[in-house]
């Protein structure tokens, strides 16, 4: 169990630069919980850029074709009567990667509409937010674990891949390349050894799968594209994961976090959606942030600016 | 292919991208300058598969004749294939010419290292591969 507290993002360069050196809030732009390229909302004239409904032409990628998924029919179901949440899921509307899609219909990149369910930010317990919250360190691309890897996914863009069976649920992450392996009709251990994904168990309520997680590594940030940052949290913080799949096309996932050292009241994520992908020759793919450029690039640039700011 | 703007003359599209939003790993406006952005022609020389960024690298005669050989971010492979563009798309183009939208580090990153927005390949197709910071309209994905 990780026994310092302090931030990972110390600067070399000076301690007025400190917070801004080598940390950068998260999804400080997704206030409105939306998916890059913003689209306009659907109330918005369609004019200019991601004129609604008009793909540039000669352009590959089939972004025309991109639209809200109807419901497609009831949901399969196992053969012990619940919902089959089997599928590879993307964080949109539209059953496919929108990540730098062309903007057409903005109703299919969101993966909630903030204005009917708003997620707010967290509230903290006094002091707390100032021990707790820390934005993630710029280029930082390593496990998020337990629930960030899943909440986060509004602004990855990255498919989510379930497997269900009557006896287990198999998570998979394609970014960050992540797995989770949930057992039904497992109890939590008495001491469970804290992991990044924490240890989970699962029931079902009717149609929707609740998962209840304990120990998380205390080095998981809870983060996820709300526009609210990242904050650390205590070995008492506890997830509730709801998961339904409402039709064959869609699925619904809530997220709530407990935290009764760190939060005021509980977080709730909105009631996510996610939506089967529709391209039958589409693959799973491999993600190892291993080659990444951006810390070393984003050194370089603020050495530069604190070099100019110094003359 | 009988280009519209030549060599690297900027050609301002659309003004005043919008706020570059902060992917959970990094945020565009903290290592690149989207009011740069400028079309660059030249010749495709190699290319990176991998992640978090695939890469392509391009040499470029500026003005003055002197070649830059700029290397150009783009998102995930994954994206880019499920996008429509896959690595033999590249891979068959190495050493033929091609055009770049790019945004260009900031003061004090690497040379002739940017971002690229979209581009295109000899066969004519427009290819999204980076970030749309610039707001482009329909019309204007060309060169």
């Amino acid at each position: 169990m990780r026994q310092d507290k302090q931030p990972f993002c110390y600067s070399a360069i000076s301690a007025a630069a400190l917070i801004a050196a080598l940390c950068v809030a998260s999804s400080s732009a997704f206030a409105q919980g939306n998916r890059i390229p913003t689209p306009k909302s659907p109330d918005d004239s369609c004019t200019g850029y991601g004129e609604c409904g008009k793909a540039p032409k000669n352009i590959v990628g089939g972004f025309e074709n991109i639209h809200a998924l109807p419901p497609g029919g009831p949901a399969p179901r196992m053969s012990d009567g619940h919902v089959d949440l089997t599928g590879r899921w993307y964080p949109d509307a539209a059953g496919r990667m929108l990540q730098v899609a062309y903007p057409l219909d903005p109703t299919s990149f969101q993966q909630f509409d903030p204005k009917k369910t708003p997620e707010a930010a967290p509230v903290f317990k006094p002091g707390m937010e100032a021990k707790y919250k820390r934005p993630v360190p710029y280029g930082d691309c390593d496990q998020a674990g337990t629930p960030s890897t899943t909440l986060e996914q509004l602004s990855q863009h990255a498919p989510m891949e379930l497997i269900a069976t009557p006896q287990r649920l198999v998570m998979l992450y394609e970014y960050p390349m992540d797995v989770r392996m949930v057992y039904f009709n497992r109890p939590h251990p008495k001491d469970p050894d804290p992991t990044f994904n924490g240890d989970t168990t699962a029931r079902w309520e009717g149609d929707t799968l609740v998962l209840d997680v304990i120990a998380i590594d205390e080095r998981m940030r809870n983060f996820g594209g709300g526009g609210y940052g990242s904050w650390y949290h205590s070995d008492q913080q506890r997830i509730t994961e709801r998961i339904t799949r409402t039709s064959k096309n869609y699925l619904t996932y809530q997220i709530t976090i407990e935290d009764p050292v760190v939060l005021a009241q509980p977080w709730k994520s909105a009631p996510r959606i996610w939506t089967v992908a529709q391209d039958p020759h589409d693959e799973w793919g491999e993600v190892f942030c291993t080659l990444n450029q951006e810390p070393e690039e984003y050194n370089k640039i603020k050495a530069h600016e604190a070099q100019q700011k110094g003359k | 292919m009988r280009l519209k703007v030549p060599g690297i003359l900027v050609a301002i599209f659309a003004v005043l991208g919008a706020a570059a939003p902060a992917f959970a790993h990094h945020g565009f406006a903290v290592e690149f300058d989207g009011s740069k952005c400028l079309n660059l022609t030249g010749t495709l020389t190699s290319i990176d598969w991998e992640n978090p960024h695939a890469y392509f690298h391009m040499d470029v005669k500026n003005a003055q004749g002197k070649v830059e050989p700029w290397s150009l971010e783009m998102i995930t492979p994954n994206a880019l294939k499920r996008n429509g563009t896959s690595r033999q798309d590249f891979l068959g183009n190495i050493g033929k010419p091609i055009s770049a939208r790019a945004c260009p580090t900031k003061a004090g990153g690497t040379q002739y290292r940017g971002s690229a927005e979209f581009l295109e390949l000899p066969d004519g197709q427009i290819r999204i591969v980076g970030q749309l910071v610039e707001k482009i309209s329909p019309d204007q994905f060309h060169f």
